[in-house]
């Protein structure tokens, strides 16, 4: 058995070869024109379709970010769920309820979304740093865009999603849309619209004040 | 008792044959029923409450048929790949395994969940259940589904997402509050980057000994060897079998190794001193005797030996052996009888015994059981070992001396009787003890430190895969253990509440960080009783449910899951006279209870963590004052056991001096001798102090257990010593003829076989070992060298009374 596998190793090799390899070079050119991103502004529409429902779920929502961290995504109009990212740390606020909880404190709290259901902007620095992250399944570009499938290297992400579907343009660096794939067929697809780049961001937008808000007990 | 038979000689070897069959006899049976004892804890001071709690969740939260097994590769696919690989060989070998975990047992049985989703839910308090009763009830259930829906929309928790999908109802919204489902990247089988693997592996029936332990270990081992070979693959083996097959393994071998040693280091000195053989050989004979027959005793008296007490066969020997030579010694000049050759001895070897055997004795006063046992092991084999000496090694002495002729005086011996060693001695061990003391003095007093890892083997694969798998598994530092004892289920379940609510006030005083108690899942007999009624009312309407959870936009899929609960219910509710409380049967559960709970008739265990904040562990349990409930970890039981020992020590070398100074007080009669004595004895402790210093060695447990030790055997040359010097007028010369070969004997022998236990696995006994062989190394010098001159330079002063002897005049 030993033997056989020795012998059909260098074919498995050689087919492996002979497949055409990824061509990066549209993610690169993505991801290098997320350096020149300083803030971004944009409305979205995320639609849920679940194995256990029969229609998906769709809502509407808003993000802001800068470059130095600070993240603002809200679901709903008006908001029912809000992930604030300042340097105070990372909080998660329900307006209508009137309550939040702190996820994190500090700006030296480790950052990230932290497995909630958005992507992280940018995704990764470079090439480099992106590929570390995430396996690269397929690039195909298009006249107008470019869809990229990847899966992440962390096995625990990798244990649970079958795929993650990137919609962007390789020339203006925008996110179209991104979605994640669950193993059990479940999606979550957040389409971005209204994109504007650099444009200013009020600082109000940023910060949280929990006069007349409940804290929930720190979920860790 | 003449060699030559006599009448009366022939008369008595009937009663002497009998007496020696029975002995072998009892011998042998003692020997068949040796075993070890691998738990640490059981050497340490029972009453603390740290041991106590330890061993409580050593013993009953630790399997001892489950080998854990690791694997640990460059990257998570060679993990994944290897750690299947390993999993379906092992369990194509039933005659290894009869169970491999290596992943949630509820992901390859889903059905499992459940069965413990409903347990959880019947369990919750009665406010809870009717809550959720409310929230099915038909008037409430579409908005309760709308709500979830909403949830649904708005979450952006994926785990709330899946978890409210498939629990449209929220049936079991516990499993989320509990903890279980934490952030936490790791798992009890996965490192977070999925390069570190785990797997349970179960024995195929339970392990009698030890020695079946080793077996098996060394089964797998062998059955894994293609995997342990790869390059950049380690394979851990850890887990209550691979500790007793460790350290078990370990005790076997310091014990056959340091006895091996210490008897050809005898046998190389005696060699070197006597150039005689024969004698040599019976008196190794001697020695295997009393070994044999001491460790025949201890396996009839006692059930285990424990760690420190194989360390008795190397000292034992290396003191029964003292009583040989001086027999030996005395034989080479001796012309009278064999009876006569006894009684001149009998003196000597009774206070040297005696004292020897008073100070490992002593060691029962002690309240560290592992110390006790080698204090009795020691004991017994020293009076069994001074009792065959005088029986039977002293007619075989003066046989050989009677069929040999005269020896004439070796090269050592003619070198230690010369005056010019004399002095070259007192001269050399004056400036060692001035070296030592001034480096006590500068480098101060050796510290303490207690730190558990004397209780360890110095080296073991065992522990240091565990150590790999906490470095690998754990999101936070150290651990604390909370364990909670009762008689039965509602006693613990009230016990852990009360926990509970201690750990939460702790948390908001800023003691603790996070805590998880086994509350959740422990069977809360009240809330059963109450909420079993309303659980099989649920159960009667899953169909009505069902087209609720389909109208409201779920499907199928969104229902599997209560209505395996449902069905649970239902099965639970029409129990003939259902015995509560009730427990999970599922695998998927008893693999989750198995780690958080122990049970037995009357007697009920729950197992909780705690994540401390640095510095607050022992604020923490000070200030736990509740029955039943423990809070223990490793590096506080050290602490405990600074607190408590050394005072302990402390005050049974104090009653030693004083039985030991009241000794000879009688058999020195002499203020001056007892000064003499008194004066050494401390200079040989602070040289002591002095090397310990400058090795850079600390007091732990075991060796301030040393001091006894080095008290009761130790202080046999400076009696000897003084004994002689009182006997022959102040006459160095004569004492230095008579005793000085003897002596160097003695202490070679005995820092032999303290010294071959100074490399035994048990870090706690390594250390006893060495320490007791420097103690015996100076206590020989300082008694050899500088006492006789400070015995003159006192007796100078002021000229001593007339000394009535009270020995034989050849003693």
């Amino acid at each position: 058995m030993r033997r056989a596998t020795l012998l059909l190793s260098p074919l498995l090799v050689v087919s492996a070869l002979a497949q055409d390899p990824v061509d990066l070079a549209p993610l690169k050119n993505w991801l290098s024109l997320q350096k020149s991103l300083k803030t971004l502004e944009a409305d979205f529409i995320q639609s849920r379709s679940l194995r256990t429902l029969r229609k998906p779920i769709t809502t509407s929502g808003k993000l802001w970010f800068t470059a130095n961290g600070d993240l603002h995504w809200e679901l709903g109009a008006p908001p029912k769920t809000v992930f604030l990212r300042n340097r105070e740390g990372s909080f998660l606020i329900q307006p209508v309820k009137k309550r939040f909880q702190t996820l994190t404190v500090g700006a030296d709290a480790p950052t990230g979304t932290q497995g909630f259901q958005m992507p992280e902007f940018p995704l990764a620095a470079d090439l480099g740093e992106f590929t570390k992250r995430f396996e690269v399944l397929k690039v195909e570009p298009q006249p107008t865009h470019c869809d990229a499938e990847v899966l992440p290297r962390d096995a625990q992400a990798k244990k649970y999603l079958q795929v993650l579907r990137l919609r962007f343009d390789p020339k203006n660096g925008q996110l179209y849309s991104f979605e994640v794939v669950g193993k059990d067929g479940s999606s979550l697809k957040t389409e971005f619209s209204n994109v504007r780049i650099n444009q200013k961001i009020d600082p109000s937008v940023f910060t949280f004040d929990p006069n007349g808000y409940r804290s929930d007990s720190e979920k860790q | 008792m003449d060699i030559a038979p006599t009448p009366k000689n022939s008369s008595r070897r009937p009663l002497q044959a009998c007496v020696a069959a029975a002995c072998l006899v009892l011998t042998l049976l003692g020997l068949s029923r040796i075993s070890f004892d691998v738990d640490i804890l059981k050497m340490l001071p029972q009453d603390l409450p740290q041991v106590r709690g330890l061993g409580l969740f050593l013993k009953n939260f630790s399997q001892s048929d489950q080998l854990i097994l690791t694997v640990e590769a460059g990257s998570p696919e060679a993990a994944d790949q290897i750690t299947g690989a390993i999993t379906k060989h092992l369990e194509s070998r039933p005659e290894l395994t009869r169970l491999v975990v290596s992943a949630s047992p509820w992901e390859s049985s889903p059905a499992d969940v459940g069965e413990l989703a409903a347990y959880l839910s019947l369990n919750s308090s009665k406010e809870t259940f009717a809550t959720l009763h409310s929230r099915l009830a038909p008037a409430q259930r579409a908005a309760t589904l709308a709500a979830t829906l909403e949830r649904i929309g708005e979450s952006i928790s994926p785990q709330e997402v899946t978890l409210a999908s498939y629990d449209p109802f929220g049936i079991v919204p516990s499993l989320s509050e509990s903890g279980l489902l934490s952030r936490s990247q790791s798992s009890e089988f996965s490192s977070a980057d999925g390069t570190f693997r785990v797997l349970y592996v179960y024995a195929p029936q339970p392990l009698k000994n030890y020695k079946a332990a080793i077996a098996w270990i060394s089964a797998i081992k062998q059955a894994v060897q293609e995997w342990r070979s790869l390059p950049g693959v380690t394979l851990g083996f850890t887990g209550e079998p691979s500790f007793v097959a460790d350290i078990s393994g370990a005790m076997e071998w310091d014990m056959t190794s340091s006895s091996f040693v210490t008897l050809v280091l005898i046998a190389l000195v005696f060699l070197v001193c006597y150039r005689r053989a024969t004698p040599l050989f019976g008196l190794q004979l001697m020695l295997a005797l009393i070994f044999a027959l001491t460790l025949g005793a201890a396996g009839l008296f006692l059930k285990q030996l424990t760690v420190i007490a194989v360390g008795c066969a190397a000292i034992m020997i290396g003191l029964s052996v003292d009583y040989g030579y001086f027999i030996f010694q005395r034989s080479l000049h001796h012309s009278g009888t064999v009876s006569e050759l006894r009684a001149q001895c009998w003196q000597y070897i009774c206070w040297t015994a005696g004292t020897t055997a008073a100070a490992f004795f002593s060691l029962n006063l002690s309240s560290l059981p592992g110390l006790a046992q080698l204090g009795n092991l020691v004991g017994f084999g020293v009076v069994i070992g001074a009792s065959v000496m005088q029986a039977l090694f002293a007619p075989l002495a003066l046989h050989y001396r009677r069929n040999e002729p005269p020896p004439k005086a070796s090269a050592i011996e003619r070198l230690l009787c010369s005056p010019s060693f004399a002095k070259a001695g007192f001269a050399l061990t004056l400036a060692l003890t001035t070296f030592l003391l001034g480096a006590l003095c500068l480098k101060g007093f050796p510290r303490m430190e207690f730190a558990p890892g004397y209780l360890r083997p110095r080296h073991s694969d065992a522990y240091t895969a565990l150590e790999r798998l906490s470095a690998k598994l754990m999101d936070t530092g150290d651990l604390l253990h909370l364990v909670v004892e009762g008689s039965s289920e509602r006693e613990v379940w009230e016990r852990l509440q009360k926990a509970d609510r201690f750990l939460s006030e702790a948390k908001a005083q800023g003691q603790v960080a996070s805590f998880l108690t086994p509350l959740l899942f422990w069977p809360n007999p009240a809330a059963q009783e109450a909420n079993l009624a309303m659980a099989g009312e649920l159960a009667n309407e899953k169909d009505h449910l069902r087209e609720a959870v389909l109208e409201a936009g779920f499907t199928e899929q969104a229902f599997g899951l209560t209505e395996q609960v449902l069905a649970q219910w239902h099965k639970w509710a029409l129990r003939p006279g259902p015995s509560l409380p009730l427990w999970p049967e599922s695998p998927s559960s008893q693999w989750i209870l198995g780690k958080i709970s122990s049970r037995s008739p009357g007697r009920f265990l729950a197992a909780g963590a705690i994540t401390p904040h640095p510095g607050k562990e022992d604020v923490l349990i000070e200030s736990l004052n509740l029955p039943g409930t423990f809070i223990v970890g490793w590096p506080q039981l050290g602490k405990a056991l600074q607190k408590v020992v050394p005072r302990e020590i402390v005050a049974i070398i104090c009653t030693l001096s004083v039985l030991v100074l009241l000794l000879l007080a009688f058999a020195l009669r002499s203020a001056r001798a007892l000064l003499c004595f008194v004066l050494g004895t401390a200079l040989v402790f602070a040289c002591l102090a002095g090397v310990m210093s400058l090795m850079g060695m600390t007091w732990n447990i075991f060796n301030l257990a040393a001091l006894l030790l080095l008290l009761g055997t130790g202080t046999d040359y400076s009696i000897l010593i003084l004994l002689s010097l009182r006997r022959n007028g102040g006459d160095l010369a004569a004492t230095q003829k008579e005793l000085f070969l003897v002596i160097c004997l003695c202490a070679s022998s005995a820092a032999a076989g303290f010294g071959t236990i100074g490399w035994a696995n048990h870090l706690g006994l390594a250390v006893l070992g060495q320490t007791c062989a420097i103690g015996l190394g100076l206590d020989a010098i300082i008694s050899l060298f500088l006492l006789p001159p400070a015995w003159k330079a006192l007796h100078r002063l002021s000229p001593p009374a007339r000394a009535s002897s009270g020995f034989p005049a050849n003693a």
